[in-house]
């Protein structure tokens, strides 16, 4: 690519999410393309395929008007219109897991409103802590992972799917090592899109050459929580409002980049065990209210002055867990702002005037 | 054509459902609050009363509740895109207001997601308001043939529950005691069906509104022999008025599907003001859930391959072919679509089942958007224009 160097290249991807995957297809490279972060993208890759997360709308028009209710999920519909209207055109394979009620029916409606593309269906067990969920996982995981060698037409082995496995492993370590006390909040995110749109070796090779943007200010600590957010310009606002994350809980950041698989034993349920262990996100059970517990702990450790919730408008499943979290945050004397967002974000005026206040309400030693 | 009458068995419906409601609140037994779409037969078979959060919010719905509960779960955190059976009911427990008061607290909850997924979430937030054990059956989303693996996995969680609830009360349960209740409820099961095949006569005998009055029995004491004889004496009296040529409606003349729960609030001034036009709803998906039948004889498999494969957890393909199939066996003229704002695992997916439909069968139909519950997505006026346009064009 013909970009710049460092950082800057992250948020060159964050900001042209298709770059990667068109710069990798004239090498005869095929490119898959899935949802959540319950996908593991280790098989994509050792498959044969470069993985890239769909997280890319377009403003819900006419195709996601044929096929779902204005009371769908913005971001879901805003996918949708993407897949069908061309912009994911260089995707050969599409894998959809079954996470709220919303992915799981889209992932039949695309497989009729597409048509050209194949779409794999994942079920991925609501419930992650019991040896029967395991089981049924590694199952799964195996049936994805024969389905993605049959469309790939390859023949690849437990050994490509080990190597896959390191290679992630890394990535992830990295992503887990960045230094927040040197990088604004979007060369920190841009990394985390960056991770999801282009292949892990090219990833590695961009963080080698990865240079500290600036050293942060002194600004207030917050943590972001919420599910898949794509809009990349909510990071710079935060920026431009002088907002500092410490931490997340964001499916497109820390859910996703921050664990590591096992290299030992069979490498397709060491992928089950590290992607159900994780800390649950609202559309898995949690009975022992592991993500209230977990919020709690990690605004205190990480000294956080307020939390934003950035959660896609809609989301019912989000929505469920809001008044729990924010109850314990309130008991905590943590202050808290929710953002719903819409994909592609309309306006960013409404976002901007909001953190200010934020900011503000902050900074007067809140 | 005669003038439909009153079924005779309404009067000993609501006998059961005040009885079961008395016991619901004055019993020392212990309760479970459960999902519709949940393995109750386990519940009776350990001796505990069931108590259908979902038969509540209906019934909170009919009394026209439902605008201030969904308002007051607003004012607790939870907004407009949460269903609002879940909301109504998290404020109902809040406020102690319902059309009895609160339901009593449980001593613990069972959920399914065959249903949808917010079952579990509005389950773990009432798990968490009451401090007691929510007890969870995952069934993943069924294709045409279920798969060896997912048997597995729901036949074992079905074990554990059954171990997690013994050990809560400290009582085993026999297989005799869960063989009895299976049967119960199969039986149960296969007379409704029989009552729901007796829908093809021409007249109709009985129209949705009154399928979603009956319902409330197989929906909450399915498994226990009042279930059982309430529906033998209904089966009698419908085929009665089979026999007899009374048809739902006076001077049916289009027949029609309607799919999904109905928005509670106006299902009788709806459904009356579609039979003043002559249209008699003579299937609906939704009362038609409630087929389960068992092999007691293999009890876990059993329940394990019934509660996974229920419409609402079936793929969009199976669920075109089921209503397609409605379309032909019923010999329909048209079918409305609820669009529930509330519930986004039933309705997306809709518009490609109305496109299979008219595609296979000629059959046109109409979607409606509303709400089962909530009444600010319920537009009176502009549905009823568009229902009688869409049955004016059926002539």
């Amino acid at each position: 690519m013909n970009k710049p160097c460092g950082t800057n290249n992250m948020v060159y991807i964050a900001k042209n999410p298709h770059q990667p995957a068109r710069d990798y297809l004239p090498s005869g490279g095929r490119v898959a393309g899935y949802f959540c972060s319950y996908v593991p993208v280790e098989l994509i890759w050792a498959s044969g395929f470069m993985p890239v997360r769909i997280l890319s709308g377009s403003p819900p028009g006419k195709h996601c008007g044929k096929y779902v209710q204005s009371f769908c999920c913005s971001f879901a519909r805003s996918l949708l219109e993407a897949l069908c209207d061309g912009t994911y055109d260089y995707l050969s394979a599409i894998v959809i897991p079954h996470t709220c009620d919303t992915i799981r029916n889209l992932s039949d409606i695309i497989e009729v409103a597409v048509g050209n593309i194949p779409v794999i269906k994942l079920m991925v067990p609501t419930i992650t802590h019991t040896p029967e969920a395991l089981d049924f996982f590694t199952e799964e995981l195996s049936l994805l992972w024969r389905k993605l060698n049959e469309i790939a037409c390859s023949e690849a082995s437990d050994s490509d799917i080990e190597k896959s496995i390191s290679a992630y492993n890394k990535c992830r370590s990295a992503l887990t090592a960045l230094d927040r006390n040197n990088m604004s909040n979007s060369d920190i995110y841009a990394t985390y899109m960056a991770f999801q749109l282009t292949d892990p070796v090219t990833f590695l090779s961009l963080l080698e050459n990865m240079k500290p943007s600036c050293p942060v200010e002194r600004m207030p600590k917050v943590a972001l929580v919420g599910g898949c957010v794509p809009q990349f310009e909510v990071f710079e606002l935060l920026d431009e409002c002088g907002l500092r994350v410490v931490w997340d809980d964001l499916a497109t950041a820390s859910r996703f980049g921050g664990f590591e698989v096992s290299e030992k034993g069979d490498p397709i349920e060491a992928l089950a065990r590290a992607y159900l262990e994780r800390c649950p996100c609202p559309t898995k059970h949690d009975p022992l209210n592991v993500r209230g517990a977990r919020l709690v702990e990690n605004v205190k450790a990480n000294g956080i002055k307020g939390v934003i919730f950035l959660q896609q408008a809609f989301c019912e499943f989000h929505s469920f867990d809001y008044p729990m979290l924010k109850e314990k945050l309130d008991e905590e004397g943590v202050h808290s702002i929710r953002l719903d967002l819409s994909l592609p974000l309309s306006s960013t005026g409404q976002i901007r005037t909001r953190l200010q206040a934020f900011f503000e309400m902050l900074g007067q030693g809140g | 054509m005669a003038k439909k009458e009153k079924l005779q068995c309404e009067a000993r419906m609501k006998e059961i459902m005040t009885s079961y409601y008395t016991e619901v609140f004055t019993s020392e037994k212990p309760k479970a609050w459960v999902t519709s779409g949940a393995p109750v037969e386990i519940l009776h078979a350990f001796g505990v009363i069931p108590i259908f959060p979902e038969n509540y919010g209906a019934m909170i719905g009919a009394r026209k509740m439902g605008a201030d509960l969904c308002s007051a779960a607003r004012d607790l955190g939870f907004d407009d895109c949460i269903c609002s059976y879940a909301r109504a009911i998290i404020a109902s427990t809040e406020r102690g207001e319902g059309p009895l008061g609160a339901l009593p607290k449980p001593d613990f909850l069972l959920a399914c997601n065959n249903g949808c997924g917010t079952m579990f979430k509005w389950f773990e937030v009432l798990s968490r308001r009451f401090n007691v054990p929510l007890f969870f059956l995952d069934t993943p989303y069924a294709e045409r043939f279920v798969k060896a693996h997912e048997r597995r996995y729901v036949i074992e969680q079905i074990k554990r529950i059954v171990n997690d609830i013994g050990r809560l009360l400290g009582k085993k349960l026999t297989l005799d005691d869960l063989w009895e209740v299976l049967k119960l409820s199969s039986d149960t099961a296969k007379t409704w069906v029989e009552i729901q095949k007796l829908r093809r006569a021409r007249p109709c005998p009985l129209n949705s509104p009154d399928m979603f009055l009956h319902m409330a029995i197989i929906v909450t004491l399915r498994g226990t022999e009042s279930a059982y004889d309430y529906y033998e004496e209904m089966l009698a009296q419908v085929k009665e008025r089979v026999e007899g040529g009374v048809g739902a409606v006076e001077n049916e003349k289009f027949r029609l599907l309607w799919d999904h729960i109905p928005p509670w609030y106006a299902i009788r001034d709806f459904f009356e003001f579609c039979a003043d036009l002559g249209a008699c709803f003579a299937v609906d998906t939704y009362t038609n859930v409630w087929q389960g039948e068992f092999d007691p004889s293999r009890p876990f498999e059993s329940l394990a391959e019934c509660y996974q494969t229920v419409m609402p957890n079936l793929r969009l393909p199976l669920r075109s072919q089921m209503y397609i199939d409605y379309i032909r066996e019923y010999e329909l003229d048209g079918f409305v679509i609820h669009s529930n704002h509330s519930c986004k695992s039933y309705c997306l997916g809709e518009y490609e089942i109305a496109r299979r439909i008219t595609s296979e069968t000629g059959v046109r139909g109409l979607i409606i958007e509303a709400d089962m519950l909530d009444p600010k997505f319920f537009s009176e006026a502009q549905v009823k224009e568009k229902i009688s346009a869409f049955i004016e064009s059926l002539s």
